[in-house]
């Protein structure tokens, strides 16, 4: 009983010591089992595989070789409700005042590391090759309803509102020992592939004239996707320092990455309908009947963006407080400033069908024209963001190890200027956020079999203001009373030898 | 013990697991409505004439135009049960397809099935001519419109509006539900022309109708201090007009009547209402129904009509001297008013009317809509339905009165938020109507 209230103080101080604290945006933090069940608070043990995430040094400290392979499941469990209405009044097609769940989705990601003790360069070097899935995000809505007075046919598909973002790192790590090993430095070399699938609906000014673009067909709701991927190169440092016997420091920095993607894009625009169009037109406006005959048109096109991934950098320290007993504190810092969102740049136009691709090389359709061929995106102003965590292990057999951790991520997202909020459904990041992580680990004759389990809880945030971040004339948030909560299992096997 | 211990921390665990992985299911209320309510296209033919298009080609078509919304569940007289009645006015330049353009069906689907407005027939009339408009004056030149959409003839197919109506569907008439009925539970509204038709109507044949609206109407042609109203239109005309090649003179005489102007129309086809020249000329086909002329004394036409204007001063003739609907301006040359022919107008002017038709509105429910985001709009009606408000505040007769206004970088001026009015007037005329219980 001694020793539970010896570790609960300990970390209660240690807690108390932490600022407001954690690192967010679209960073995937289901990385090691262990690591997980320590709440994260990894960098100063790193004494698995995921060292290679973690901090590349901590693999000269690893006297055997390791195959492992961690598989994690995460179910997002969101609520958005908007409260979508153009000048606090006038609705055009958003499931208002609804508590809507995000698409069910259970997510399995897959990952593991090989790490080899080497005889090089005159002394030992541990070698590694870790496959991570270093970035992540995966969710839908459906939000929107196409609404009165619009083609009753015209329906979104069910991602209106949606990412599945992943970013893995190739990651050959290398590290050895300097100071009698009581100094470890590593460097992890990567090569980033990202895939996105990004799906956004947003509602475009109707470009005509009264009565064309009378309520309800102000707005014109355009749907598209993109689906893509490409590659780039990323590094992570990181040193290990052994203060005490008892004490390890460890501290990293990560490089940021662009990853250029290309891929193809889809999009869909529901034109509005008036049943007795002919009022309004003659023989040559053509662009009158397009825009409210109830027409659903539809193209695809090529589109190229960037994905700024960000750098980091953290430090931790890691205390033996007995032999069976290991606490752990780590803080970072992730530069979400230099991430400022997803540019679309679209091109190669391609209509569905002739009367499509008609629209978009006849004289007759100038206003349709500019208002298909526009680039499209999310920008975000986001903000620098802190992680603290702190963990334990207790080892109360020489073949268990019982694990909890806490975190605090302070949010990406600048809550600071509420009238310019960028909060999307496709980055759910609500503030400062508070997670609670459980695991255990048995050995088995080299075998290791581990098991975690994290929760972690967001702020209810309610955006109340629209928000055009790059002046457009689209907005780009989308207000609503927003509830997450994170659901996060990973398991691993690993085998040393 | 121990064993109790191991169990709950399972029970725990698997409760928190399926908790947080469990399917939430489809959490969306789609937004549905029964939408199987019926537009029907009229066009009653009325026993005197009613002038529709008057050029380059006299073409005289005796049919007044309409749409008719019948809720959900509707069924035929006898067969289901009966409804109120909106008469829906289109306003300048628009035909009786506007509130359907507008999104009327899928509004009062809606209100209907969220149970915010009695389920009523609406009746959306078309009051357009080739100038635009006919400000649903009883005129040769341009319509009966008063007399067809205000009075009881009690003659299905050839007598008024109400007639056809009320024998044709299934409506809450005095004639199948007692004496009462009717007018309890049949109401009138318009937008801008519309409603001034609208309130002329209400004021003309209070009789017949127990609530009113109108949005953004000309209901008072000089203003609060005589010098409102259209009187600045005047001005601007002139100002308009390219006098170069011919000078004032001509030039005013032979003003554009295309429709590259629509103030300059909106005062031709009010013209073709209140002052039109040449009230002689009688299509023919309708010579059995038309009562015999009289000139009076003055050779001033009044707004009875079949009278001359002897007037040459502001007299207009479009395409010439040998084509009749010919009008007088209610301006002349220098854009002041000019009083014989404004007199003809002010005749019309609502206060004006109603200083006719005595008490005419004390039972009957006003509602009046402006915008607030076009006190500058083109046509000036927004100040006009002010000013009339604030005669009916003088005379102490109670209305309700309501603003509406646009979004950022989306003024509601012109018909740009129907949409979203269309449910304010469906719900103050459905409150306002005595509809028994079924």
């Amino acid at each position: 009983m001694g020793k539970v209230r010896f570790v609960l103080v300990t970390m209660a101080v240690i807690l108390l010591v932490a600022p407001q604290i954690m690192s967010s945006g679209f960073a995937y933090d289901g990385l090691g089992v262990k690591a997980r069940g320590m709440g994260g608070a990894f960098r100063a043990i790193a004494d698995d595989w995921s060292a290679a995430f973690y901090n590349p040094a901590g693999y000269n400290k690893l006297q055997d070789n390791i195959l492992a392979l961690n598989v994690g499941t995460m179910h997002n469990r969101y609520w958005a409700n908007p409260r979508i209405k153009w000048g606090g009044i006038f609705e055009s097609g958003y499931l208002n005042n609804q508590r809507i769940a995000n698409h069910h989705a259970v997510l399995n990601i897959p990952q593991g590391g090989f790490v080899t003790r080497m005889p090089m360069l005159g002394g030992e070097t541990v070698l590694g090759l870790a496959i991570m899935q270093v970035f992540d995000q995966n969710q839908s809505w459906e939000l929107f309803q196409t609404p009165a007075a619009h083609n009753d046919s015209g329906v979104f598909p069910e991602d209106q509102f949606g990412i599945n973002l992943d970013a893995v790192a190739f990651q050959l790590t290398a590290a050895r020992g300097f100071m009698e090993d009581k100094l470890s430095l590593g460097l992890g070399l990567s090569l980033m592939r990202g895939d996105l699938v990004f799906s956004d609906l947003v509602m475009r000014d109707n470009p005509m004239a009264s009565p064309i673009s009378d309520r309800p067909h102000d707005k014109i709701p355009q749907w598209y996707r993109t689906g893509g991927n490409g590659w780039g190169f990323g590094w992570r440092l990181g040193a290990l320092y052994d203060a005490t016997e008892k004490i390890r420091v460890g501290a990293t920095i990560t490089g940021p990455t662009s990853i250029d993607l290309e891929g193809e894009a889809d999009m869909r625009f529901i034109m509005g309908e008036s049943p007795y169009i002919n009022q309004y037109i003659t023989s040559q406006q053509l662009e009158a009947v397009l825009f409210l005959g109830g027409d659903i048109i539809e193209y695809t096109a090529d589109f190229e963006t960037t994905l700024d991934l960000p750098a980091s950098i953290g430090g931790g320290v890691a205390w033996d407080i007995r032999e069976d007993l290991t606490l752990a504190l780590d803080a970072e810092m992730t530069f979400w400033s230099k991430f400022e969102g997803l540019q679309f740049k679209f091109s190669n136009y391609e209509g569905t069908n002739f009367a499509n691709n008609q629209i978009l090389v006849s004289p007759s359709y100038p206003n349709a024209q500019e208002m298909i061929e526009k680039d499209m995106g999310v920008p975000v102003v986001w903000k620098d963001a802190p992680r603290v965590a702190v963990g334990a292990e207790y080892r109360p057999r020489s073949f268990v190890s019982l694990r909890s951790g806490f975190g605090v991520d302070k949010s990406a997202v600048d809550w600071s200027n509420p009238v310019a909020v960028t909060q999307v459904p496709q980055f759910i990041d609500l503030g400062t956020k508070f997670s609670y992580s459980l695991g255990i680990g048995i050995n088995l004759d080299g075998w290791t079999l581990e098991m975690s389990g994290t929760y972690t809880h967001h702020p209810d945030i309610n955006v109340r203001t629209q928000n055009d971040q790059d002046g457009n004339g689209i907005v780009d948030n989308l207000p609503a009373y927003y509830e997450a909560d994170n659901y996060q299992t990973v398991m691993g096997i690993s085998y040393r030898f | 013990m121990r064993l109790a211990y191991k169990l709950s921390v399972l029970v725990m665990a698997v409760a928190i697991i399926s908790t947080g992985c469990s399917d939430r299911g489809d959490t969306i209320t789609p937004i549905t409505y029964d939408n199987s309510s019926l537009v029907w296209t009229i066009g009653h033919e009325y026993h005197q004439e009613l002038g529709f298009t008057m050029f380059p080609e006299i073409k005289i078509d005796p049919k007044m135009y309409g749409k008719v919304y019948t809720p959900p569940g509707y069924d035929n007289p006898g067969q289901g049960r009966p409804y109120p009645v909106l008469i829906l006015l289109s306003p300048f330049n628009e035909t009786d397809e506007f509130y359907f353009n507008h999104g009327l069906k899928d509004v009062a689907d809606r209100l209907i099935s969220e149970g915010r407005i009695e389920p009523m027939i609406i009746i959306c009339m078309n009051g357009r001519n080739s100038y635009g408009g006919t400000f649903y004056a009883d005129a040769s030149a341009s319509g009966k419109y008063t007399t067809i959409l205000g009075d009881i003839e009690g003659e299905i197919s050839t007598g008024t509006l109400i007639d056809y109506i009320d024998g044709v569907f299934n409506t809450l008439s005095d004639a199948r539900h007692g004496d009462g009925m009717g007018r309890k539970n049949r109401a009138i509204s318009g937008v801008g022309v519309g409603g001034y038709g609208a309130m002329r109507l209400a004021v003309m044949h209070s009789e017949n109708y127990s609530s009113v609206s109108a949005i953004s109407a000309p209901l008072d042609f000089d203003g609060s201090g005589g010098t409102g109203g259209f009187v600045p239109l005047f001005q601007n005309i002139i100002n308009e007009l390219d006098t170069t090649a011919l000078g004032l003179d001509s030039t005013y005489k032979i003003m554009d009547t295309s429709f590259n102007s629509p103030v300059r129309n909106l005062i031709f086809a009010g013209a073709t209402s209140f002052s039109p020249h040449d009230t002689s000329y009688v299509n023919p086909e309708f010579l059995p129904y038309n009562p015999p002329y009289i000139v009076e004394p003055n050779g001033i036409w009044q707004s009875s009509d079949t009278l001359q204007i002897t007037d040459q001063e502001t007299y207009l003739k479009p395409y010439g001297e040998d084509r009749p609907f010919k009008f007088h301006m209610p301006f002349d040359k220098t854009g002041a008013a000019y009083d014989p022919i404004w007199q003809l107008w002010l005749d019309n002017n609502i206060p004006n009317l109603m200083a006719n038709y005595p008490g005419a509105l004390d039972t009957t429910a006003i509602m009046l809509l402006t915008s607030a985001d076009a006190p500058d709009e083109l046509f000036g009606f927004d100040q006009q339905t002010l000013d009339f408000a604030d005669y009916l505040t003088s005379q102490g007769i109670a209305y309700n009165d309501t603003s509406f206004a646009g979004y950022p970088g989306f003024p509601a001026d012109g018909n740009a938020i129907l949409f979203d009015i269309l449910g304010r007037i469906l719900e103050f005329h459905s409150r306002n109507f005595e509809t028994p219980e079924f």
